[in-house]
């Protein structure tokens, strides 16, 4: 086991620096463009990650939460090596991943696994779940015997209460929160120490909303799970981070321990979003409201991607982009209105 | 645990049966007798050596004199030669059974040709992407500005005047495949590559990739069999297109040779005929030839509306 | 007079094997002006109820038996014609995707144009101010500039404006919105919802929401009616349901919500999952997942009763209610 005397364990995962952008005009003739009387080559991208840091440490659970077009789905795939990022490095249990043929980062697939947002399109409509499910048991362990290939995929349905006989049925003769199931158990036959959920919750009813969080505490507790969350619901950050990541078009604005987070929230953007979600309360809560329209990543604004709808923009936040910082209890805050004190 | 009543799950011949795809059969007549249709003249094409009563490849069973004897309800017919007999002496009964057999197997094999090829290509050209993407259907783009028909008459041409008539003759049916396999491939391609790049982008062949599998495996045991269902409704009009085109070939006289009689060869052969006295040469082999394309056809069509997405809800 | 009157409308499906019913016996008033909300999980009914009272229930749907009284006419069997006056004109639509419900090669302008023209004698001009004005209403800058705008070229939470604004064009009496702000990020729900809450009360419009989001409900309805497997479950103020909820399916919806346990422990959920329309149990269709269910659950069908101020459709809460009675007899 460890020995806790000596320096604690650098974090499993690391994000450094990483930024990723989509080319939107893929071919020649498209790229060319008549303006101001000249003929130029264009390039246009979606800036969709900007300089993202972020480390997930063991056994925490990282929720990364934002809004449509704030980079996080994008941020799970860099993590996951679906895509690569065009800068930075993301590290895992301390060496590079984003640089690795898929060849070297074969025992990578084994520790870190994925669990996907639509539960009706993660699982292949042509294969079994028994098929779904022994493939990678048999894929990373080739000399296991097929008796305990069945064994082991057995284990894992009956851990995430995925009935036996299931096995011979396909995808489509289950609902949402079955096929969530079945995903889950999926991605636990590698016996994996790092999950992905790339919001998991999403397009699923309330009800089963909490069986598969549920689901998700226990083999977190059981298997000693570390686990990036991305999500959008914040009621479901406030039960299951340890810490949140706010991103708003691909940066990080905030990031502190839950508790910190929803007890104090520092940026402008932060405080807008908690304030916003509807409460099980009388009447309409004074929201904050945000001014103007999410601007585009395509073109991104130079200074704080915040700056247009926040209401304590001055000019310093239109030309210089603000570096997270360090606050008293601990939270990472990139704004310069709350560096300034002038955020009340 | 679960609300799913603990049953055996159906047989396969069960499951189609009360699946879309059965269902669409059953309320569909036309699909129905075509289906029969389709099955009987594929059945009669097989047994054709056993059933046949002579072998028209065979020049000791041909007699000139029981040239141009026509069909059962005509009077001055030969009950020997229930459909009549062709100029060479020929049985029509035994030649439509065998013509309908060759011509079977040219499309059926042209068409398994064209799908092998298009489907790797399709597959490797959606998957990988890229350079690989533009460079494979480029290459479709140039196979498909060629006809078949200019494309099979060029090589064809081409192979008879190099090699005789003679070696040609040997392996004509190997050639004729070949080149209406060779030039029908981007059919395959094309549609395949797009349904490849649809499946692609969900998250289940994400999945596979970060279980660990590569793009081999992915692409084969994933991605192909969602594939599939376009696959097989182009198949059923490809085939057809195929006996076609054959057909056409030989009544060209370039396919197969007069030895070899396929559908088209016959129709051919009677064609001075046709208004002058023994119509029948080209007359029934020709309705044989109308009726396979047609059924063929309205089972492609069949095919096509019951594999429709909207059934598929998965 | 209610606005809107609907008796024991029962709605099926005619299936290639058998018939489903989808709805059974819904029965509930909508005065003038008032925000009723209709929640419940998928398959629950809900947006069905919303098509059913707009006659749009494509086949294999349709309306079984049952009443729909709208403004003191019957329109349960009414003729398409009559329908099609109605809707756009007095009821109107809100559905939850603004870009299906936008038609991608029109401007935003010539939708708002033909909408009102379909209805009333307006010259092209006129119209346009009228929508102007519309634009203006639910807090759309520019809306010259809209007008002349393609759906694409506008976000999520603009295009839900302009929907609504397009079910304002013609002054109706009612508006059906089925899950309006689901697909929207959550700040711009919440302007979208303060946006509904504010026209609908200065327009005196009533409203019908329809959705799975218990705070949603919470903060912009006066009613509200819990559905599950295609029956209400409990009717009442939405106040009284939220703080003080009766049926023991209400109960568990809200006690399954991440605010109500503590960080890190488990959610109290909700065992199985609702059943599928043609495998309802006999009985209690929530029975097979309740906590408190009795013998008789299982057999009979609980009829809806008044409890206090709420209705509530359950054997156990009946009891307990007579129990009280009894209590509070002696």
């Amino acid at each position: 086991m460890k020995d806790t005397t000596t320096a604690p364990e650098p974090p499993l995962l690391e994000l450094r620096c990483v930024e990723k952008r989509f080319a939107l005009d893929q071919s020649l003739l498209e790229r060319l463009r008549f303006r101001d009387g000249r003929l130029r080559m264009d390039r246009r991208e979606v800036h969709a990650v900007n300089n993202v840091s972020l480390t997930v440490n063991r056994g925490e659970a990282l929720c990364v939460v934002g809004e449509t077009g704030c980079g996080k789905s994008t941020v799970a795939r860099l993590v996951a090596g679906l895509l690569a990022p065009s800068a930075g490095e993301v590290r895992y249990a301390g060496a590079r991943i984003d640089n690795q043929s898929r060849r070297d980062l074969a025992p990578l697939r084994r520790r870190m696994q994925m669990i996907f947002q639509n539960p009706y399109a993660s699982l292949n409509p042509r294969m079994t779940i028994a098929q779904a499910l022994e493939e990678p048991v048999r894929y990373h362990n080739p000399d296991l015997a097929p008796v305990d290939v069945r064994a082991k995929v057995l284990e894992v349905m009956q851990a995430v209460g995925v009935d036996p006989s299931w096995r011979d049925r396909y995808p489509h003769e289950f609902s949402g929160g079955q096929r969530q199931r079945i995903a889950i158990a999926r991605a636990l036959t590698v016996d994996p120490e790092f999950i992905i959920a790339d919001e998991p919750l999403a397009a699923l009813d309330v009800s089963i909303q909490a069986q598969v969080l549920n689901l998700m505490l226990e083999a977190k507790v059981a298997r000693g799970l570390t686990y990036l969350f991305i999500t959008h619901d914040l009621s479901v950050v406030q039960h299951f981070g340890t810490r949140v990541a706010v991103l708003y078009l691909g940066t990080v604005c905030e990031l502190a321990d839950t508790a910190t987070l929803f007890a104090a929230p520092k940026h402008p953007y932060t405080r807008a979003l908690l304030s916003a979600v509807p409460q099980m309360r009388d009447g309409m809560p004074d929201h904050i409201r945000l001014k103007g329209e999410i601007p585009t990543p395509i073109t991104l604004p130079k200074g704080c991607p915040f700056e247009t709808r926040c209401a304590y923009a001055d000019q310093r936040c239109r030309v210089e982009k603000p570096r997270p910082q360090q606050q008293r209890d601990g939270s990472l805050v990139a704004c310069h209105a709350v560096e300034e004190g002038r955020v009340d | 645990m679960s609300n799913l009543l603990i049953t055996p799950p159906p047989s396969r011949w069960a499951r189609f049966w009360t699946s879309p795809l059965g269902d669409s059969l059953r309320g569909n007549p036309v699909a129905l007798v075509a289906l029969l249709v389709f099955s009987v003249i594929v059945v009669l094409a097989l047994l054709a050596p056993v059933i046949a009563p002579f072998d028209p490849y065979d020049p000791t069973q041909i007699d000139i004199m029981n040239s141009d004897l026509p069909p059962f309800w005509i009077p001055g017919a030969d009950p020997q030669f229930v459909l009549g007999s062709d100029d060479q002496g020929r049985d029509m009964w035994s030649a439509i059974l065998y013509g309908t057999r060759l011509s079977l197997l040219i499309g059926l094999a042209a068409v398994a040709l064209q799908a092998t090829l298009g489907i790797a290509i399709g597959l490797a050209a959606g998957y990988l992407g890229g350079r690989v993407d533009s460079l494979l259907m480029r290459l479709a783009d140039i196979q498909l500005s060629f006809s078949t028909l200019m494309l099979a008459i060029v090589v064809l041409a081409v192979t008879h005047a190099m090699w005789g008539a003679a070696v040609f003759d040997r392996y004509a049916v190997v050639a004729v495949i070949a080149v209406i396999g060779l030039a029908e491939w981007p059919q395959y391609a094309r549609t395949l590559r797009a349904t490849v790049l649809a499946e692609r982008q969900k998250e289940y062949v994400d999945s596979a990739r970060v279980l660990g599998f590569g793009p081999l495996r992915i692409m084969l045991r994933h991605i192909l069999p969602n594939a599939m269902s376009p696959i097989f409704v182009i198949s059923t009009v490809q085939v057809g297109n195929a006996i076609i085109a054959e057909a056409s070939l030989s009544f060209l006289g370039l396919g197969l040779p007069a030895s070899q009689p396929s559908l088209g060869a016959l129709i051919a052969s009677g064609f001075d005929y046709i208004f002058a006295g023994s119509w029948w040469i080209t007359a029934l082999p020709g309705g044989v030839l109308v009726v396979l394309v047609l059924v063929i056809n309205l089972l492609g069509d069949w095919l096509r509306d019951a594999l429709n997405p909207r059934l598929y809800k998965v | 007079m209610s606005l809107l009157s609907v008796r024991d409308l029962t709605v099926k499906f005619a299936m290639r094997s058998q018939t489903v019913t989808a709805l059974h016996q819904i029965s509930f008033d909508l005065a003038r002006g008032e925000r009723l909300g209709i929640v419940g999980e998928s398959g629950a009914g809900k947006s069905i109820t919303g098509f059913a009272l707009m006659k749009l229930l494509s086949a294999p749907g349709y309306i079984d038996s049952g009443t729909i009284q709208f403004d003191g006419t019957d329109i349960t069997q009414a003729p398409e014609a009559q329908m099609r006056r109605i809707r756009g004109n007095r009821i109107a639509m809100v559905f939850q995707d603004p870009m299906v419900t936008l038609n991608p090669v029109l401007t935003i302008g010539q939708q708002m144009v033909e909408t009102l023209r379909a209805h009333r004698k307006l010259s092209r001009r006129d119209a346009q101010e009228i929508a102007l004005t519309k634009l203006r209403e639910v807090q759309i800058a520019a809306p010259e500039l809209r007008l002349k705008q393609y759906p694409h070229e506008l976000s999520g939470g603009m295009r839900q404006r302009i929907i609504i604004a397009m079910a304002l064009l013609l002054d109706p009496d009612l508006i059906i919105a089925d899950e309006p702000t689901t697909a929207l990020d959550v700040t711009i729900q919440a302007d979208i919802m303060e946006l509904l809450l504010k026209l609908c009360q200065a327009n005196k419009v009533g409203l019908i929401l329809i959705t799975h989001d218990l705070g949603v409900v919470s903060q912009l309805t006066e009613r509200t009616l819990v559905m599950y497997a295609g029956r209400i479950v409990e009717a009442g103020k939405t106040r009284e349901i939220i703080n003080d909820p009766q049926h023991p399916y209400t109960q568990g919806l809200i006690n399954a919500l991440p605010q109500q346990t503590l960080p890190g422990q488990m959610l109290k959920q909700i065992p199985g999952a609702m059943p599928v329309l043609t495998d309802i149990p006999p009985g209690c269709p929530f029975s097979p997942r309740c906590a408190f269910a009795l013998a008789e659950c299982r057999r009979l069908l609980p009829q809806i009763m008044q409890q206090g101020s709420s209705e509530v459709a359950c054997h156990e809460v009946n009891r307990l209610h007579s129990d009280l009675l009894l209590e509070e007899g002696r």
